[in-house]
């Protein structure tokens, strides 16, 4: 019983320093990194961004009862679709002017093309008058969003127990079977956006993008009911806002979003993929940060001061290389974008401890930036 | 034995300092302090154009179901006028009496304003376990108090009903363990699962604004677009909807009698006959042809509503505002405590200057690194140009040399260089 004791004691004593060191291990270094265009878009400074066209669009409310199914469209006044299209084109607007790479021109003229026929037709005639434009992107919506009121029905165990009343008595603990009806809400949109983007001289369609996104959440319903949201993972690549969480507004997952909430989430998600392959985007990544022997290193590099770590690392590394160090300073010179140094650190750090994954992967993203880097250097030196 | 329990105590003295660490480090807010700082817009709008005409002929109010129109134009000239860089107004119209176009350039924000709301009426159904005894009420009646749980009674002996299955009633499943090892059989409760509905209702508010920015004078041109949206959500349940439809004891009573003679344990039994819980099936269709109604008072308060409407303008047009305007924004950070000056109330207070004095009194050798800390926060709190904040970034760098490895004196520095990088901008942007 005592050597139990000890050994669960222990046990629990190495669980905790293993959880304190994953704990501390976990710091890291937030970067923000630029990835070159998809596709050539080097002599395009200046872009005017013309009319979203509407080519379908369906709002309608979905009601079940016992099996019986009821639609009712939700009919949109002529001005209510222009307004989902011009706030679909505001979100690719969005997007396009938080990158440091395209000069957005705001011109009327291209908006009020009715299509892209019409615009490509004005294009290839270079009728249009506004000048300084190398570019218009234009795009062409189409929408379904359907709100439904359901019911499931699923047979559900129903539990019954009674403890025995005497050594006699085995007791009951029965499962009855029960059909139980479970109401639902669900809401599920689905947006097909194509997005053009046609160089005027010469006149050409350099880049053309038809992607759909869907979304659908549910709520009530049987418990466990998944529901999937589009992912958001295009929030990581342009961040947009850096929104105070002091002002936060409540807000409920249990709550079905409106329809112009479902448009403006995937209307973002399908812009940023195109935005992506046109323009020179930003990125925040986070990389480990090594535990070396200079104390504030660390913590500078987590605080963001690399300049300051930089001037620490350098004198602490010249008076005794530490392979952590070195990596820790080849870290601040990739997030101040010294690629060159930070390669030549790296090297030096992996050169000391070749088994070393961390080391490795430093190097191993820099020889990747500097592969990308003549592509991303042409393109930020064509601006 | 003797050394085996002090062993032990050691451990487990041990074990308390960290979890107590660990939970304390977690609790205790740290000491803020406050304070605003400016940064620059997204654009850099040029400098002649100082005056900006919000039209409100020009800003389309079709979809602005919530009829907020007004509040938003007010709340943007409001919040821009705040910011200093720009004289903003709200006008009907723009005629030449406002502005001479031969002498000055001036801009005029236009677009639309959207939005709407909807209450969302309905009923669900969940499963819940009812359980007697000591432990089934007070277990409830905690859960109750803390998670604001719906608690129902059944018609059996008034035992109660909480959310969750027999494996989840972890507290009863405790004492059922125990009693049972202990040959109590007798004091464990019976218990059953039943079929609740309830009603709930869900309000929501969505606000948006498709904004752009164009300079007018001699020529004409647009300068921003932006479309930003913001929304809010409650679900509203009433615990008194709450209402049991089936509970497996009023079958198994029933069938109890029968088992006990037979001694032969039946599973599952199907009882689909009687069990059908058509109670749970809704009658009511709750989306209409007309679709769902705007909240009204009798949803949302007209206070509460006003308040929302107003977080909801002020987040959706944040973004706009920060795109064609410097800003101004709260930043905390942390004060340290101690030191020679022992300045951290004061700059709690919002009292930098004093702090500045006080600290600065202290001969340079004799201040202590929170004394060089605080000074770095006074000085980056009360920053009035890039020196200042050069100032603050070498008293912050003196306190991590006084004390390695603080982080709260790290994060001084890193925040300081980001402030350094923008400053540049921010002078393009606001000289004269």
């Amino acid at each position: 019983m005592k050597l139990f004791n000890n050994y669960i004691l222990n046990k629990l004593f190495l669980m905790l320093l293993i959880s304190a060191f994953l704990i501390s291990g976990c710091a890291k270094a937030t970067l923000t990194i630029r990835s070159p265009a998809e596709i050539n878009t080097r002599k395009i400074k200046n872009v005017a961004v013309g009319g979203f066209e509407i080519g379908q669009m369906m709002l309608k409310f979905k009601t079940e009862r016992n099996g019986v199914w009821q639609t009712h469209p939700v009919l949109l006044s002529e001005e209510q679709q222009k307004s989902i299209s011009r706030s679909v084109r505001a979100r690719v607007i969005n997007l396009l002017t938080a990158t440091p790479y395209f000069k957005v021109i705001f011109s009327d003229e291209f908006e009020k093309l009715a299509n892209d026929a019409a615009l490509q037709q004005l294009v290839s005639v270079r009728g249009y008058k506004t000048k300084n434009v190398d570019a218009v992107i234009n795009g062409k919506l189409w929408l379904e969003i359907e709100r439904t009121d359901g019911v499931d029905l699923s047979k559900e165990g129903l539990e019954y127990f009674r403890p025995p009343r005497s050594r006699n008595s085995i007791g009951l603990n029965l499962t009855v079977d029960q059909v139980v009806w479970w109401p639902y809400k669900s809401t599920r949109g689905t947006l097909g956006l194509e997005i053009k983007m046609t160089r005027l001289l010469p006149t050409e369609v350099v880049a053309t993008t038809f992607e759909t996104r869907t979304y659908s959440q549910r709520i009530g319903g049987r418990n466990g009911e998944s529901f999937q949201q589009i992912a958001d993972s295009f929030t990581s690549v342009l961040s947009t806002s850096d929104t105070s969480k002091i002002d936060s507004i409540e807000s409920s997952a249990d709550v079905l979003p409106s329809f112009e909430q479902i448009i403006a989430d995937m209307a973002l998600s399908i812009a940023s993929g195109f935005v992506r392959r046109v323009a020179v985007t930003e990125k925040v990544v986070s990389y480990p940060i090594a535990e070396g022997s200079f104390p504030n290193a660390k913590i500078l590099i987590e605080a963001g001061a690399y300049d300051v770590a930089i001037d620490q690392l350098q004198q602490a590394t010249a008076e005794n290389s530490d392979p952590n160090d070195l990596y820790n300073l080849g870290l601040c010179f990739e997030a101040i974008g010294d690629y060159g140094l930070a390669h030549t650190t790296y090297r030096e750090a992996w050169k000391t401890d070749p088994e070393n994954l961390l080391f490795a992967q430093g190097l191993g993203r820099i020889e990747r930036l500097r592969r990308e880097n003549p592509q991303l250097q042409r393109q930020l030196e064509s601006r | 034995m003797k050394k085996l329990n002090i062993t032990q105590k050691t451990y487990f003295v041990f074990l308390f300092c960290i979890c107590a660490s660990v939970l304390l480090s977690a609790c205790i807010r740290p000491n803020l302090s406050q304070f605003e700082v400016q940064r620059p817009s997204r654009i850099t709008i040029p400098r002649e154009v100082k005056k900006v005409f919000i039209r409100a002929d020009l800003v389309d109010e079709t979809n602005d179901k919530l009829g907020i129109k007004i509040q938003v134009l007010q709340q943007l000239a409001d919040e821009l006028n705040s910011y200093g860089r720009f004289k903003v107004s709200v006008v009907d119209t723009l005629d030449g009496s406002q502005f001479d176009p031969e002498k000055e350039s001036v801009a005029i924000i236009q677009g639309e304003v959207i939005s709407g709301g909807e209450v969302d009426r309905g009923q669900f159904t969940d499963l819940a376990t009812c359980t007697g005894g000591i432990s089934g009420r007070l277990s409830s009646a905690g859960a109750a108090a803390i998670t604001n749980e719906a608690i129902t009674l059944d018609k059996w002996r008034g035992y109660v009903c909480r959310r969750g299955t027999f494996a989840g009633n972890a507290a009863e499943l405790v004492l059922s363990s125990a009693f049972s090892l202990a040959g109590l059989n007798d004091a464990i409760p019976p218990k059953n699962q039943v079929v609740r509905i309830y009603d709930y209702k869900n309000i929501s508010l969505f606000a948006q604004g498709n904004f752009s920015f164009n300079m007018i004078g001699l020529s004409r041109e647009t300068l921003a677009i932006r479309a930003d949206s913001s929304s809010f959500g409650r679900t509203i349940t009433d615990k008194d909807s709450y209402r049991n439809i089936k509970e497996s004891h009023l079958i198994s009573l029933t069938l109890g009698s029968l088992l006990s003679i037979t001694r032969i344990p039946i599973f599952p039994i199907p009882n689909r006959q009687i069990a059908l819980a058509s109670l749970s099936n809704p009658k009511q269709i709750f989306y209409g042809p007309k679709g769902l109604a705007i909240p009204n008072i009798s949803d949302l308060p007209p206070k509460e509503k006003r308040q929302v409407i107003q977080q909801l303008v002020k987040r959706a047009l944040e973004s706009f505002i920060r795109t064609i305007s410097p800003y101004k924004q709260m930043v905390e950070a942390e004060v340290a405590e101690g030191g020679k000056a022992k300045a951290g109330n004061l700059l709690k207070e919002g009292k930098t200057q004093k702090a500045r004095k006080i600290i600065e009194a202290i001969p340079t050798e004799k201040r202590e690194s929170q004394d060089w800390y605080n000074l770095g926060l006074a000085y980056e709190a009360g920053a009035l140009s890039t020196e200042d904040y050069e100032d603050a970034r070498r008293f912050y760098i003196s306190a991590l040399e006084k004390s390695p490895g603080t982080r709260l004196y790290a994060q001084g520095v890193g925040r300081i260089r980001r402030y350094l990088a923008e400053t540049k901008i921010l002078a393009r942007q606001t000289q004269k």
